[in-house]
C-alpha cells in the first residue's frame, strides 16, 4: 500500500510517501510561499528517489483547509485530477486537525484581517466545532481550555509556535477516516464566505 | 502529428480540449460560470477559483469520455499560464502538472492571447506576415506577426480594454452582464444620434477607451438631471459606431504600414457583429475572424497554440508558475 500525503493549505509545503504504514520520506518546508510552483516538483523528486510511479499510489491523504484559499486548492486539485486518471483512493483531513494530531490542544490558523481559524482537539477528536473568531476573542476561548496546548500558527495569538510533524499527524488521523465516496464533489473547507463586493463604476 | 490535451482556466470558464494534429478537435468541454457572475455584475475572482476546483475533475472526465482516447497516447499537456486571474489560473495549472507527472508528458505553458490568436488556425491556415487585432475584456492590442508564433505588440490600450468599456457602458444602461453582446444587438436597432468624442484619434496604433466610456456616463447623468429620456438603442449605436471607428481605422492603418497579407481578429469582442461587418467591408485585404464558438475563452484555442509550441519543443519545467501578466512578445519562437 503506497500512500501519498500532501499539505499545501497554509504556511507549510509538505509532501510525503508512506509504504505499508512506514514513512519512506517527507519533504516539509515551513514558510513556503511557492506551494503552487513546487508541490508537483517535490512530489516528482520523492517518486524518482524511491522509484515509484504516481500511477502506483494507492491512496492520497490531503488537508482540505481552512487556510489560504489558493493554498488549499493546490493539493485538492492534484487529488481531484489524479482521481480521474488513476484508481487512487482519497482521504481528506481538516488542516486544523492536521496541526493538532493526537495532542490535547487548541489549533490555530491565521485567517488575516485580525481573525483566526480555531479548532479544539483531544486524541484526534474535535472538542469544539471549527470556527472563525477575532484574535481579540482568543483569550476568552482559552479560559475554557486552560490545560490545552496551542498549536499551529500560535504566534498569531501570542503563543510560541513549534514546527509540527505534519506527515505523521495526517497519517495517524487518516487511520480513522473513511475514503471519500465522490471525489468530484470534494471542495476545500473555506469557513469564510466570499466577500463579493459588487463591482461598481 | 500530435495529440495535445489543453486546459484553460484563466477567468470564469474551466475548459479542457483534446486536439489531434492541426484541427481535428476530439473534444472541447467548457464549464461556464457566467450565470453565477451575472448576479454580481462582473466576474468575482474568488468565486471563479472556487467553482474551478469544484468542477475540475468532472470537466476532465467528460473530456476524456468524449474524445475516446487512451490518455497514454497524448503527446503533451498544455495549460494557460497567464495572463488572467491568478486564483483561477492556479487550478488549471495544478491539474496540468498532475497529468504531466502521472504520464511523463511534456508540459506546455501557453500565453492566453497566443491562444486567442491561434483559435483562427482551428479553421484555416494563417498567412504571414499578418496583423492581429486582439479585442477582449482585458485586452485591446495590435500585434504584428512577421512569421508563425512571432509577436510584436505595436499598439495597445492606454487605459480600459474595449470589452471593459462595453461592459461599463452596459452597466450605465442597466443591461445584464456582460454588456457587450447586448449593446451589439441594441446598436442594430438604433441610430447614431448622440455626439461622442472619437477616442485617441491620433497617428499611433494605441487605443484609449476610458474617455469614450466617461462621455457615455456623463451623457446619461446629464440627461437624468434634466429629466430627459435617453434612447438606449441609439446610445448603444452611437457608442458602438465611435468605438468601432477607431478600432477599424487604426487596424487598417497598421495593416497598410506593415504591408501584411491578412488581418486576423482574436478575443471575446471578435464575436461583435458590428466589428465583423465593418472591418470586413472596409479592409482591402483578407480579414479572418474565429468561429463564434472559439471567440470566448476555451481550451481548443490553447491546444491550437500549443500544437505549434509542441512542434518547436517549447516545453516548461514542472515548477512553471502562473502570472496575471505574461509578456506576449517574450513568447515568440526563434528570436
Ligand atoms: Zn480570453
Amino acid at each position: 500500500m503506497l500512500s501519498l500525503l500532501m499539505d499545501t493549505s497554509n504556511q507549510y509545503l509538505m509532501v510525503a510517501l508512506y509504504e505499508d504504514g512506514k514513512c519512506l520520506d517527507v519533504i516539509q518546508e515551513l514558510g513556503s510561499k511557492k506551494q503552487s510552483e513546487n508541490a508537483i516538483p517535490y512530489l516528482e523528486k520523492l517518486l524518482n528517489q524511491y522509484h515509484k510511479e504516481l500511477k502506483d499510489v494507492d491512496e492520497m491523504i490531503i488537508t482540505k483547509g481552512p487556510g489560504s484559499y489558493t493554498g488549499e486548492r493546490v493539493a485538492m486539485t492534484i487529488a481531484k485530477t489524479l482521481s480521474v486518471v488513476t484508481s487512487i483512493k482519497m482521504k481528506s483531513i481538516s488542516s486544523l486537525a492536521a496541526y493538532a494530531g493526537l495532542q490535547k490542544c487548541v489549533s490555530v490558523i491565521d485567517a488575516r484581517s485580525q481573525k483566526v481559524f480555531v479548532g479544539v482537539f483531544n486524541q484526534g477528536k474535535a472538542v469544539l466545532k471549527e470556527q472563525l473568531i477575532l484574535i481579540s476573542e482568543f483569550e476568552e476561548l482559552m479560559k475554557e481550555y486552560k490545560d490545552y496546548e496551542v498549536v499551529g500558527q500560535a504566534e498569531v495569538v501570542g503563543y510560541p509556535s513549534q514546527e509540527i510533524d505534519l506527515a505523521k499527524n495526517m497519517y495517524l488521523l487518516a487511520q480513522n477516516e473513511e475514503y471519500i465516496d465522490n471525489v468530484d464533489a470534494l471542495v476545500p473547507c473555506y469557513l469564510k464566505d466570499v466577500e463579493a463586493k459588487k463591482i461598481c463604476l | 502529428m500530435s495529440l495535445i490535451l489543453a486546459i484553460e482556466s484563466s477567468c470564469d470558464e474551466m475548459s479542457i480540449a483534446i486536439l489531434k494534429d492541426k484541427r481535428e478537435l476530439l473534444c472541447n468541454v467548457i464549464a461556464s460560470q457566467i450565470d453565477t457572475h451575472r448576479l454580481f455584475g462582473g466576474v468575482v475572482p474568488e468565486i471563479a477559483s472556487r467553482m474551478h476546483v469544484e468542477c475540475v475533475s468532472t470537466v476532465l472526465k467528460t473530456a476524456l469520455q468524449q474524445s475516446c482516447i487512451n490518455i497514454e497516447d497524448i503527446d503533451a499537456i498544455a495549460v494557460t499560464k497567464g495572463p488572467g486571474l491568478v486564483g483561477s489560473l492556479h487550478v488549471g495549472m495544478q491539474a496540468a502538472k498532475t497529468l504531466a507527472l502521472t504520464y511523463h508528458k511534456p508540459l506546455i505553458g501557453v500565453h492566453h492571447i497566443a491562444g486567442h490568436i491561434y483559435a483562427n488556425e482551428l479553421v484555416e491556415d494563417i498567412e504571414y506576415p499578418c496583423l492581429c487585432l486582439v479585442v477582449s475584456g482585458g485586452h485591446s492590442e495590435l500585434v504584428y506577426m512577421e512569421k508563425e508564433f512571432s509577436f510584436e505588440v505595436i499598439g495597445q490600450t492606454l487605459d480600459d480594454a474595449i470589452g471593459e468599456a462595453y461592459d461599463k457602458v452596459g452597466r450605465v444602461l442597466h443591461l445584464p452582464y456582460p454588456g457587450g453582446p447586448v449593446i451589439d444587438k441594441m446598436a442594430k436597432e438604433g441610430k447614431h444620434s448622440y455626439h461622442l468624442p472619437l477616442p485617441l484619434n491620433d497617428d499611433s496604433y494605441n487605443f484609449s477607451f476610458s474617455g469614450l466610456k466617461s462621455a457615455v456616463i456623463n451623457l446619461c447623468h446629464n440627461a437624468s438631471q434634466r429629466n430627459e429620456e435617453i434612447i438606449p438603442q441609439d446610445l448603444a449605436c452611437s457608442f458602438q459606431e465611435v468605438a468601432l471607428e477607431v478600432l477599424v481605422s487604426k487596424t487598417l492603418k497598421a495593416a497598410k504600414d506593415y504591408q501584411v497579407k491578412e488581418i486576423i481578429v482574436a478575443g471575446g469582442v471578435s464575436a461583435n457583429s458590428g466589428l465583423r461587418e465593418k472591418l470586413t467591408q472596409e479592409s482591402p485585404i483578407k480579414v479572418m475572424f474565429p468561429p463564434m464558438k472559439y471567440c470566448t475563452d476555451n481550451a481548443a484555442m490553447i491546444a491550437s497554440a500549443a500544437r505549434i509550441m509542441y512542434e518547436n519543443q517549447c516545453f516548461s519545467a514542472l515548477d512553471l508558475s502562473v502570472k496575471p501578466t505574461y509578456d506576449l512578445e517574450e513568447e515568440s519562437i526563434g528570436e
